[in-house]
């Protein structure tokens, strides 16, 4: 017999310290072992509505045989169609299989082992654990009142940081750094670390004092604006997202890039979803208006405090662990996010649906709130 | 790190070589004399024992560790070379024969320690023993509150821990060492215990919250524990426990001695351990799991489940004819200050049965009170413990969802009344 795989020498310390994250079972699994006979997912924070009619048409037209060669390595024609909307170079934009994958290229590319980077203690946290895994230390800033410390970042960064990650608005609270605020930001960091602006919810940002990140980034050098399609734009399963940033910053970015990383459907089917007039947002947004107002109510009524603001989701506070809320829900066939992994404990992070599913997950929840609460005596 | 480690052969001359290194580690790690005395003790036993059953040639490692507020030796062997039944605590001997006393080597040596444990693993035999430094317990009394005004939480510092061990003492029900401020610091400071504290502005404090830091998949949580008056404190100590354990390789804090602020309405009630309720928080999302039962314990698990909404395939453990060893293993921790002990699965085989029986009898011959074993669900083959299990008084207590490969059921056994 060969000799044991020795990990402790093969891996290093920081991977082997690392809890990996296990995503959800399909959804067939998860209906068989909670039995129910549909499940709603609303722990994604995706859009029902599903994609815009020109990505749509795209999808179901497609022909089987171009999957037969390779996609264009660099995205190139869907890069020339963003840097249109951007007004920016085509150079200026990296895309990567999701957003999440771009995370990875901007952590490579500016941090070695022992460098830092800031961000917030509850936010998206795939900038924090891209960095544990590669011997980065996250510095986390605790929410100051749910919302990103501007102050707190800044005081601190030291020489070893190299990128501030800013989810805006913020997953999972919905507070949003105004123009003013990161512009305070961007003129405190003065250019001594990467500050990476994560866009994934700006298309349902319809206040006015949202920053309009294409101007800031003419005039910061040490800016990059992470977008998604997976969001609004309702490519999930594509996986498909990018960033938009100064020239010399991509530049280096794009040294840490998987080329050929994103596929010929889903460079196409975003491609297409650009060309929607507006239609899709529009009903995406008017959606979530109605929803979150369906929502904020029925939780006043049952006595949940939210935290609720922009984007398409809400959090919820549960007069009970939000884990076991978790799988009563399950059980009842609606699938929400439990925040105790995101330093949120007792709270859920519900994704903004159809109201005919929120009502139905309004139902659901009421039946568990007094029912947790029985729950208190010994068996 | 100040360990010391060596390896004598197996044989009966080198066990005392070994017991005067346990004992001069004991002093060099500035224990009180009679903890390396008895740790030395029990080594140079274990030690002969070695010898009287397995081939002589095998070396013994030794490592004795300064655990400050304890000292630890840990004895590891190649079991190749041994009948696994000899891993047994009891062996298959009677405690009534003279002749056998001698055999009984390895069960008295747990009783002369603070903690012992024996297990098989990765083909090797280990045990450890532990022995705790004294301490001056507090006396218990009423206290008042030390001061007013709003708390902020804060990292629990050792400045905190008296007064939060003075706290604790006013508390009932509460594990006899949180009432050793001098142990508590030591645990603190060697990172065994974290913590956190709601200080008011004048530093005086109105609670706190301890839980085991050791990075295991499920930790032991002790409190809140507040000052009179002070209730409001509870719920925010709690999640700044949950708060601090997010996100790193710990699944879930169980409770085993929850206090009167401890707020039930945060956790899952899971059973009764041995006469104290147990809690549980779940940090992460339980996505479902296959898990092996067997018919005996089928109506509890359903009915554990259902009410706490886990999702779980059941799959029957059946026994396929395939060879097993004749003789099981099982590990045993006990817990002398507890006056239990907890008892796990070590290895399949024929006498399971007359093993559990076995490992009872002896174990409360000896004196212990309780017991508890642990069953992991994740693991097809450790059913075949359980109808032994359940003929031999052991009764399913509760769950711990997730805290082995699947599942872990505690089945209880407590002595008859008056024993
Ligand atoms: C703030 C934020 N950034 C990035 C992502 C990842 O997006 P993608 O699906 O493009 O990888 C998400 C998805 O949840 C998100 O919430």
């Amino acid at each position: 017999m060969m000799a044991a795989l020795d990990l402790k020498r093969l891996v290093p310390g920081h991977v082997l310290g690392f809890e990996a994250y296990v995503p959800s079972k399909p959804d067939a699994e998860l209906c068989r072992l909670y039995q129910v006979p549909h499940l709603h997912r609303l722990n994604n924070n995706e859009n029902p509505l599903g994609p815009p009619f020109p990505a749509r048409e795209v999808l179901s037209g497609l022909n089987p045989q171009i999957v037969s060669s390779y996609p264009s390595g660099d995205s190139w024609a869907l890069r020339g169609k963003l840097a249109e909307l951007w007004q920016v170079e085509r150079d200026q934009i990296v895309i990567g299989n999701g957003a999440n994958e771009v995370i990875g290229f901007v952590i490579k590319a500016f941090c070695g082992a022992g460098d830092n980077i800031v961000t917030a203690d509850r936010t998206f946290a795939v900038a924090e654990w891209i960095a544990r895994f590669s011997g980065v230390t996250p510095r986390l800033i605790p929410l100051l009142d749910y919302r990103f410390d501007v102050t707190g970042m800044v005081t601190a960064i030291d020489l070893r940081t190299k990128v501030l990650f800013i989810c805006n608005p913020n997953n999972p609270t919905g507070t949003h750094l105004t123009t003013d605020e990161l512009e305070d930001l961007l003129q405190r960091v003065d250019g001594r670390a990467i500050v990476v602006l994560d866009e994934a919810y700006a298309e349902y940002m319809e206040v006015s004092d949202f920053p309009d990140s294409r101007v800031l980034l003419e005039r910061h050098p040490n800016l990059v604006v992470f977008r998604t399609f997976s969001k609004a734009w309702a490519l999930a399963g594509l996986r498909i997202g990018y960033l938009v940033g100064g020239r010399d910053l991509v530049d280096a970015v794009r040294r840490t890039a998987i080329a050929y990383s994103i596929n010929v459907i889903a460079q196409e089917a975003a491609m297409a979803a650009l060309q929607d007039n507006g239609v899709h947002l529009r009903a995406t947004r008017e959606m979530v208006h109605s929803s979150r107002s369906l929502v904020s109510i029925a939780m006043q009524n049952l006595n949940v405090p939210t935290i609720s603001h922009n984007g398409n989701f809400m959090m919820l506070k549960l007069p009970m662990g939000d884990t076991g809320a978790h799988r009563q829900l399950m059980r009842r066939g609606y699938m929400v996010r439990a925040m105790s992994d995101f330093r949120f404990p007792g709270w859920v992070r519900l994704s903004l649906s159809t109201p005919s599913v929120m009502g139905g997950f309004i139902g659901a929840l009421s039946e568990i709130l007094p029912r947790l609460s029985r729950v208190s005596e010994p068996s | 790190m100040s360990d010391v480690l060596m390896t004598v052969p197996a044989e009966e001359a080198f066990a005392s070589v070994a017991a005067q290194a346990v004992q001069g580690a004991g002093e060099a790690f500035g224990m009180p004399g009679p903890i390396g005395l008895a740790l030395a003790l029990a080594s140079e036993e274990i030690i002969a024992f070695a010898a009287r059953c397995g081939n002589k040639r095998h070396p013994v490692s030794l490592v004795c560790r300064d655990g400050r507020y304890r000292m630890v030796v840990e004895l590891s062997i190649a079991a190749a070379d041994f009948e696994p039944r000899f891993f047994n605590l009891p062996r298959q001997v009677s405690i009534d024969n003279e002749d056998d006393v001698k055999e009984l080597g390895l069960l008295l040596t747990a009783r002369a320690v603070d903690s012992f444990s024996l297990s098989v693993e990765g083909g090797e035999l280990r045990m450890v023993l532990d022995k705790l430094r004294p301490y001056t317990t507090l006396p218990s009394g009423p206290l008042a509150a030390s001061g007013t005004g709003a708390w902020s939480l804060q990292p629990v510092t050792t400045d905190h821990l008296a007064r939060l061990c003075r706290i604790i003492s006013c508390i009932s029900g509460t594990p006899s060492f949180l009432l050793q401020p001098g142990r508590v610091i030591d645990m603190v400071e060697i990172g065994e215990l974290a913590g956190c504290v709601a200080e008011r502005s004048d530093g005086s404090i109105a609670g706190g919250i301890l839980w085991a830091a050791g990075g295991d998949r499920v930790i032991e949580v002790h409190g809140p524990y507040l000052e009179p008056g002070a209730n409001a404190a509870a719920e925010p100590l709690v999640e700044a426990c949950l708060m601090a354990l997010a996100r790193s390789t710990t699944v879930g804090v169980i409770c085993r001695n929850a206090g009167m602020d401890f707020p039930e309405h945060l956790f899952e009630p899971l059973g009764i351990h041995q006469n104290e309720r147990v809690f549980y928080r779940e940090l992460q999302e339980d996505m479902g799991a296959l898990i092996w039962v067997d018919p005996g314990i089928e109506p509890f698990l359903a009915e554990t489940y259902h009410r706490l909404g886990y999702a779980r395939q059941m799959t029957r453990f059946v026994d396929n004819g395939q060879r097993i060893p004749s003789h099981s293993v099982i590990a045993v921790e006990t817990l002398g200050d507890q006056g239990g002990a907890v008892l796990r699965p070590c290895l399949p085989g024929a006498d399971v049965t007359n093993n559990v029986t076995s490992h009872r009898d002896h174990l409360a011959k000896a004196g212990l009170r309780w017991m508890v074993f642990e069953v992991d669900l994740g693991v097809g083959w450790q059913l075949s413990f359980v109808p032994g299990l359940l003929g031999s008084g052991f009764e399913p207590a509760y769950i711990i969802p997730n805290g082995g490969r699947g599942d872990l059921l505690m089945l209880r056994w407590l002595a008859p009344n008056g024993q």
